[in-house]
């Protein structure tokens, strides 16, 4: 099944919480690069601030507020990151992902994953798993997921796998018993952020993504 | 459920003086503004988190740490993209998870219905942000207890429809359709199509 939007359920997930960190440098990503699931997801965030509201109240401990105004003077301020940047175009990628990927290579590097294709990891805790794509126009390589789905979000570029053309902010959707193919686009370099074990990521009453990959 | 006799009485807060606070933070780091979203948010932050299952110390430690990044982050906040509500209710989840580490492991259940597809792409006279706040809470504050209940235990807790069923003693059908029913009240309130 071929999706250019998340699923309902994933974004739910998201804006409760209850993510895994994997999935969710991938929607905080795509947040960035579409304006559709910022606005699903904000109106879920939304959601969570009127149920904040009624929240039964609990009582803060004793001097919790003085403790608290005793913190906010000696509270640093507000620092950018360090700008140790050694890859330009990780440098243009949204927020999030920017922050993984610098993470990321300050351990590792680009691996070669086939003609036209590298790789690179990237530090998430959990079960799933995040890897950045980068594939030259006209490469490709066939990815399987191994307990689960993959999810794939295009970060710049485009490919096209079997079942349609994803550019930017789109995200394809592949289940785990079809090869997923996807080629670089001509062009610009694709680079894409891929989370494979992305079922076992979910669970709750707000339903969970493996029914909607074999749909 | 009956509210606790301790509990304050639920206030509808005023969203425009919650968001003149957070501004007055921003703009010259008024403290008493700041003491004034505290007492209303940080109890309720602390009460969020203990429906997580927080011990007593976390929720006080981690509801204290929300509140520090409110004063911290006041610079950020944009009263025409969001509720302070909703804002602090970000940042009072990102640090949940951040804190709690929590991921769900739970086994897959088949008879989760709660799938929905895509929704289409809203037409371009789709709600401002604002418009949005404004519907959605209202929707939020109609419901009836016990489905506030429900959404409480099924959002903010991440609970199954089982594990709600079990906590709430209501039938489990019951509990799929009352979910249902109320995710229907928000979709109309936002006037999308179901």
């Amino acid at each position: 099944m071929a999706t250019h939007l998340l699923p309902s359920d994933l974004l739910y997930a998201y804006a409760a919480g209850h993510c895994a960190p994997a999935m969710r440098l991938l929607i905080s990503t795509q947040m960035q690069l579409c304006d559709e699931t910022a606005r699903r997801v904000e109106e879920l965030e939304a959601l969570g601030g009127a149920l904040l509201e009624r929240v039964e109240p609990t009582a803060m401990s004793e001097g919790a507020l003085e403790t608290v105004l005793a913190r906010l003077d000696a509270s640093p301020a507000e620092t950018s990151g360090s700008t140790a940047a050694n890859d330009d175009d990780v440098e243009a990628f949204p927020a999030p992902l920017r922050e993984a990927a610098r993470e990321a290579l300050k351990t590792a590097s680009w691996r070669f994953a086939g003609p036209g294709i590298r790789t690179l990891t990237l530090p998430v805790d959990g079960h799933a798993k995040a890897e950045l794509l980068r594939i030259q126009p006209g490469s490709g390589a066939p990815r399987h997921g191994h307990k689960g789905a993959e999810i794939t979000l295009v970060v710049r570029g485009a490919f096209r796998d079997e079942t349609g053309v994803y550019g930017a902010g789109d995200v394809s959707v592949a289940s785990p018993d079809v090869e997923h193919r996807p080629i670089a686009e001509p062009g610009e370099t694709c680079y894409a952020l891929a989370v494979t074990d992305a079922p076992l990521a979910f669970t709750g009453a707000l339903g969970w993504i493996q029914r909607a990959v074999q749909a | 459920m009956t509210p606790s006799a301790k509990a304050k009485p639920t206030e509808v807060v005023d969203r425009e003086a919650m968001a003149d606070l957070v501004e007055a933070i921003a703009a010259r780091q008024d403290k008493s503004a700041f003491a004034e979203l505290f007492e209303y948010y940080a109890p309720r932050v602390k009460g969020y988190l203990l429906r997580l299952g927080a011990a007593d110390a976390s929720a006080e430690e981690i509801a204290q740490d929300v509140m520090l990044t409110v004063w911290r982050k006041a610079g950020t906040f944009d009263r025409t993209q969001a509720s302070v509500s909703t804002w602090l209710f970000r940042i009072a989840r990102n640090r949940r998870i951040d804190l709690l580490r929590r991921e769900s492991r739970a086994p897959l259940d088949p008879e989760e219905p709660m799938l929905q597809p895509a929704a289409e792409p809203q037409p371009d006279d789709a709600l401002s942000a604002s418009e949005r706040e404004v519907r959605v809470r209202e929707a939020v504050l109609e419901l009836p207890p016990e489905q506030a209940e429900l959404l409480h235990m099924a959002f903010f807790d991440g609970k199954s429809h089982r594990e709600i069923a079990e906590a709430s003693g209501v039938a489990l059908g019951t509990v799929k359709s009352r979910l249902r029913l109320a995710f229907v009240k928000l979709r109309r309130a936002l006037g999308e199509d179901l």
